[in-house]
């Protein structure tokens, strides 16, 4: 059952079990969900409705709090101590269990509204998300990540589990501790940063990219725009770039164990250890730095499909 | 003068570009007054970095340091990395033209810490309260001082972090001790390679930049404070 209030007042919505439950939302209203551990898989339909769905045992419940902005969304054993904060650039999950129960493990499949945005926290949690319009948040401290489809600003933060985003368009700002991080067919400004994974980036259209990892391989196949500016940047691991054979940059390499080789007709110095080394593909509108300390670089030739443009 | 020759004078001056850029550069000062200006500007700046011995940060900087170590610096403390990154495409444009300024900045200007690499022509920038104190250098030296300035803010925080573990979750101290190994490996080898090399400029760039990632790390963690009590 659901009190739904005007704006500004609380709405709490319990269910004695497995939760199934479908309500109204407006616009302008974000989708606030935080757990402790289990899947969160998030779809989107054309609706101005929210539908939950959640497996959970039979001494959980699962409370949904709407105000006018937001619809929260927790298990009842996450209660008024048991708080969670999501705000700002740095990973800062943050929570206690002061709560007579333990917290509960929940499943959940949760559809929305197109537009609505996203604020998503687990602290052992995979999360899902297919389709979103709106801007995307998500916090967990070890889970897997995917994210699929979305159309607006994506942040993602995971201590120790991938990330995966295919076929999106807008900013992404992605970053795991430990786990690899995979972008395939993406539009729009992104930043990477893995301390320990491999970060692959396929198919990019980006006039901005920076990628960095302490020990993994990067790889970069995409555009280069104009007065772009692109940064792949590894400790220990190879930095393979695949670029359009029309790009036109400025790229800076530098790498103390490894080698420099390209498909572009440069002359490449016998000896660049330790030392910056730069050319110019074109007439160098865009500028490329790429460091791997222990590792080799490779800038290629990238020939995408038309429809890759 | 454009962007696209201002681009390439710092790493002309540094010996670094290609020999076809490296002509070209040639043919374009031997046109380009104002090039060759910015030219011997940089020149100055790069003499001056590496006469200049840094000095012992005052107490208001380490005030900064524990400050954003906590993660409550305020604006105009200290420019976040997402900030130093996001502007440093239009930053570096500015500074030819603030080179005379920065110099005397930076020969009064105490108090800097750096947060961030800027692009060519920069190796580095130090972002003060004032975003026009901005201090660039090629030195390797000055990369060992800043890098310094890291290990203190490191020490601190570990300390700090490991004399509270017992109220750290198990699963943020095993992810963080496990990640530590990783960057601190990656420190001692860059350390050695600089050890062994030490003019270069990437190495004490790298160096500083793994020194950041650590602080980076750690200050996360601190601000997951995930207990368990």
């Amino acid at each position: 059952m659901l009190l739904h209030i005007a704006a500004g007042a609380l709405v709490a919505m319990s269910a004695p079990q497995d939760t199934d439950t479908t309500f109204a939302v407006t616009p302008g209203q974000r989708l606030n969900v935080a757990t402790f551990g289990g899947e969160i898989l998030i779809r989107t339909w054309e609706l101005d409705q929210v539908r939950i769905e959640a497996d959970h045992s039979s001494r959980e419940q699962i409370v949904i709090t709407q105000t006018a902005s937001e619809v929260r969304v927790r298990p009842s054993s996450w209660n008024s101590d048991f708080e969670f904060s999501m705000e700002g650039e740095e990973f800062d999950v943050s929570m206690n269990f002061r709560g007579a129960r333990a917290p509960a493990m929940v499943d959940y499949e949760i559809i929305v509204p197109e537009g609505m945005a996203l604020e998503i926290g687990g602290l052992f949690s995979d999360v899902e998300i297919e389709g979103a319009v709106g801007e995307v948040t998500i916090r967990v401290l070890e889970g897997e990540v995917d994210i699929l489809g979305a159309r607006g600003p994506v942040s993602a933060r995971t201590g120790e589990g991938d990330v995966t985003v295919e076929d999106v368009v807008g900013p992404l700002r992605l970053s795991t501790i430990g786990g690899e991080i995979s972008v395939t067919n993406a539009t729009g400004e992104i930043t990477a940063e893995s301390t320990e994974g491999d970060i692959d980036l396929e198919e990019i259209r980006s006039s901005r990219v920076e990628a960095e990892s302490v020990d993994g391989e990067i790889w970069y196949q995409g555009t280069i725009e104009a007065q772009g500016f692109y940064r792949f940047v590894t400790h220990d691991g190879d930095v393979d770039l695949e670029l359009p054979a029309n790009a036109s940059a400025r790229i800076s390499v530098a790498t103390w164990d490894g080698d420099l080789s390209t498909d572009f007709d440069i002359e490449v110095p016998d000896e660049i250890r330790g030392r910056r080394f730069s050319f110019t593909l074109g007439s160098g509108s865009a500028q490329i730095e790429i460091e791997a300390f222990d590792g080799d670089i490779s800038v290629g030739v990238w020939e995408p499909d038309e429809e890759d443009y | 003068m454009s962007d696209s020759w201002t681009d390439r004078l710092s790493a002309y001056l540094d010996d670094e570009l290609s020999l076809a850029d490296r002509r070209a550069v040639d043919e374009h000062l031997a046109q380009c007054e104002e090039c060759r200006a910015v030219l011997s500007q940089l020149a100055g700046v790069r003499d001056w970095a590496e006469e200049y011995e840094g000095e012992p940060p005052r107490e208001a900087v380490w005030n900064a340091i524990s400050s954003a170590v906590r993660g409550d610096a305020r604006h105009g403390d200290i420019v976040s990395l997402q900030e130093v990154r996001r502007r440093r495409s239009r930053m570096w444009r500015v500074i030819p033209a603030a080179l005379a300024a920065t110099l005397v900045l930076a020969a009064v200007g105490a108090g800097s810490w750096t947060v961030g690499r800027a692009t060519a022509p920069t190796r580095e920038i130090l972002v003060t309260a004032n975003p026009m104190r901005l201090i660039t250098t090629t030195s390797p030296g000055r990369s060992l001082l800043v890098a310094e300035r890291y290990g203190a803010a490191i020490a601190q925080m570990e300390q700090a972090l490991f004399a509270n573990g017992d109220q750290l979750d198990t699963a943020t101290v095993r992810i963080l001790r496990q990640k530590l190994i990783v960057i601190d490996r990656a420190i001692a080898e860059a350390r050695q390679a600089l050890a062994d090399d030490p003019g270069s400029a990437y190495l004490a760039d790298h160096f500083t930049n793994m020194m950041r990632r650590k602080l980076a790390l750690l200050r996360n963690a601190a601000s997951a404070g995930v207990t368990s009590s």
